[in-house]
């Protein structure tokens, strides 16, 4: 028992302090049981009452009038996957994506939403259309390699597996990554490498990106950003 | 690998290697720029008198090892930052901005002989002297308060340090159902909407932990700054203007001006003659420019330093500079930015003095932000220029009140995103 107990105390010992003046409380990461519960339970999101909200709540300021933002600070949300814009917000609500005082503002804002809210915004964002880009030269074969067959040596599943053929997103909660911003991409990537962003279901992107190199998942930006800066 | 000072001088260039060095193996003509003060107006100047001129030797006199950040510490009030978080030291001025701080007080100036003397016995030579001593309090505004009692068990808490953490102690501790007194002083006073962001963060913390407490603002003023926006979130969050009112707000039209103290009955009395025991008493007394600026007689008889509007030169000698909350500037309002943009400008004035070039017309701005609650915040944005031999307002754009949740919480988090990053700003 008492073994026990110094071995508890210790583990709390080992929680990694939050950042200096920032109050994190420890919020539950997302295992696949309790998300496949809140997808289940995720209201019927409505379009257009999700346009209207949009505008109420300054969300056009940053990702843009229907979505496609006008620059790298913030991605765009046009024909993303409803079911991921649904759960993003939540996570802002929530904290769980918190990775830096970058997410204040979105942490801030979804606080104000109900999640019937949630799931209209969701609805709104995800009917709207995301311009043709033009497809720009391939990555190299490496990084083709990766986006199509993986790396089984090192346990790396394809990005096409999840993300679909061309990126442009999955079953469930997978995202479209297809023609974010390079800056965006990468960001994303190097967050969820070192852990700063945690809330991916049953730590997926986390088990990928930490096995790749910052090279690799460099190139994979690039690669998905498609020309976009 | 260690680098030698001459793999530095071939790596940068001559003038990294001369800032990297202590400022004795410098050329002893450098010209000299002496700091008074190295609060928000003292260390924006050093900073960026440096960002400007490479050559120009900066000293800043300042008695403290550490500033603590006054801008974003009533937040120390409801637990959401420490004193910590707030604290920083002069080793960025020192290392990254090649200032001399003498960690002593200084005490005199030698106009005739452009020297500074401090309490150390030393003579800091300078050929332009600028004072940023910020304000002192007039405690004897109010009959009965004195500077021991803030010390003591009534803390004005207007600078951050330990008495914000003392008031924290004490409101905290407040019996069920106490009652906090804050007396709000009349302008100008530094950060115009701090007593009523500080009324509302004691609110929120008490809603929780003790919610029959009650808070009382005596004001000296018959209105206040955002006026529109707090009583409109304080009636939503604590019930103002009912009879289970959480925060209560009396002008000086209404009679709130806190005339005399009772410490020893937990008192004020206010110009109506009005006896208000409370729990917790919080003066925040009037204020007037710093001891130094009385002392060096920069303030001419009065209250705040006249400066010339332009180049902020003080009215004693043209080679001393005045900034910060001491200046009288108005109808800039006394914050930390404004300290810093007129600090930016001195800067300005200097390099143009040494290198001949004109600096040009000032564009001064204030921005400033304030919070309610975490979800609701305020911003205020004023621009001011020297027009006609004085300072002019050109353009004031203020956070209206909104009744739009998902607006006043995005205001919050501008409001955050500036108290961070005009730390940085400052002393980075």
């Amino acid at each position: 028992m008492k073994k026990t107990l110094t071995g508890l105390m210790i583990c709390v010992l080992c929680l990694p302090a939050g950042h200096a003046g920032e109050t994190t409380p420890s919020i539950r990461e997302w295992t696949p049981a309790a998300w496949y519960e809140t997808m289940r339970l995720k209201p019927a999101g409505d379009a257009t009452r999700g346009a209207r909200l949009a505008k109420v709540g300054y969300c056009y300021t940053c990702h843009g009038d229907q979505g496609v933002a006008p620059s790298r600070n913030a991605p765009s949300l046009a024909a993303q996957n409803e079911t991921y814009l649904y759960k993003t917000l939540l996570d802002f609500r929530s904290r769980l994506w918190w990775a830096d005082h970058k997410d204040d503002g979105m942490h801030a804002l979804a606080r104000t939403f109900t999640k019937q809210d949630l799931a209209d915004l969701a609805a709104y964002y995800a009917t709207r259309k995301l311009p043709t880009i033009r497809k720009v030269k391939k990555g190299d074969v490496h990084t083709e390699k990766l986006v199509r067959f993986g790396d089984p040596s090192r346990l790396v599943t394809s990005c096409a597996a999840c993300h679909g053929a061309h990126g442009e997103g999955g079953v469930n909660e997978v995202p479209r990554i297809e023609g974010q911003s390079y800056l965006y991409l990468k960001r994303q990537l190097t967050l969820f490498k070192e852990g700063r962003r945690h809330n991916d279901v049953g730590a997926g992107m986390r088990f990928v990106t930490e096995a790749l190199s910052e090279d690799e998942l460099d190139r994979l930006a690039r690669y998905y950003a498609n020309g976009q800066k | 690998m260690l680098l030698n000072r001459r793999d530095v001088l071939k790596l940068f260039g001559a003038g990294a290697a001369s800032l990297a060095l202590p400022h004795g193996a410098r050329a002893a003509a450098a010209p000299r720029l002496v700091i008074v003060g190295g609060g928000i107006g003292g260390a924006a100047l050093a900073k960026y008198m440096r960002i400007l001129n490479r050559d120009i030797h900066i000293t800043v006199i300042e008695p403290n090892p550490r500033f603590i950040f006054c801008p974003g510490s009533n937040e120390v009030l409801n637990d959401e930052v420490s004193i910590d978080d707030l604290t920083v030291t002069y080793d960025t001025l020192r290392h990254r901005y090649g200032a001399e701080v003498i960690q002593e007080r200084a005490v005199e100036i030698d106009y005739a002989g452009h020297h500074v003397l401090t309490s150390g016995g030393r003579r800091v030579p300078y050929d332009w002297l600028a004072v940023s001593p910020g304000p002192q309090f007039i405690y004897e505004a109010v009959e009965g308060y004195s500077e021991a009692l803030a010390q003591g068990d009534f803390p004005h808490a207007w600078k951050a340090g330990p008495q914000t953490l003392r008031l924290k102690k004490l409101y905290q501790s407040m019996r069920p159902g106490g009652v906090v007194v804050i007396s709000a002083p009349p302008m100008p006073y530094r950060c115009p909407p701090a007593p009523y962001e500080r009324a509302s963060f004691m609110a929120a913390w008490l809603k929780r932990h003790n919610p029959t407490a009650k808070i009382l603002i005596l004001d000296s003023k018959p209105d206040f700054i955002f006026q529109a926006n707090y009583e409109d979130y304080w009636r939503d969050k604590f019930g103002y203007g009912t009879d289970h009112a959480m925060i209560e707000w009396v002008g000086s039209h209404e009679g709130g001006t806190v005339r005399q103290l009772d410490p020893a009955a937990h008192t004020v009395i206010t110009a109506d003659g009005e006896r208000i025991r409370a729990d917790v008493i919080n003066i925040i007394p009037p204020e007037k420019a710093g001891r130094f600026a009385f002392d060096t007689g920069l303030t001419l008889g009065r209250d705040w330093v006249p400066v010339n509007p332009y180049d902020f030169r003080s009215r004693k000698d043209p080679n001393v500079f005045v900034l910060g909350d001491a200046a009288e500037a108005d109808p800039m309002v006394k914050t930390g930015y404004v300290a810093s943009n007129q600090a930016k400008w001195i800067a300005q004035i200097i390099h143009g003095e040494m290198t001949g070039r004109d600096p040009g017309n000032p564009l001064w701005t204030n921005n400033c932000v304030a919070m309610a609650g975490d979800d609701y915040g305020m911003t205020v944005t004023d621009t001011y220029r020297y027009h006609g031999g004085k300072i002019v307002t050109q353009e004031t754009l203020i956070a209206n009140p909104s009744h739009n949740p998902h607006l006043n919480a995005l205001r919050a988090s501008i409001a955050r995103n500036w108290q961070r990053s005009f730390r940085r700003d400052i002393f980075e």
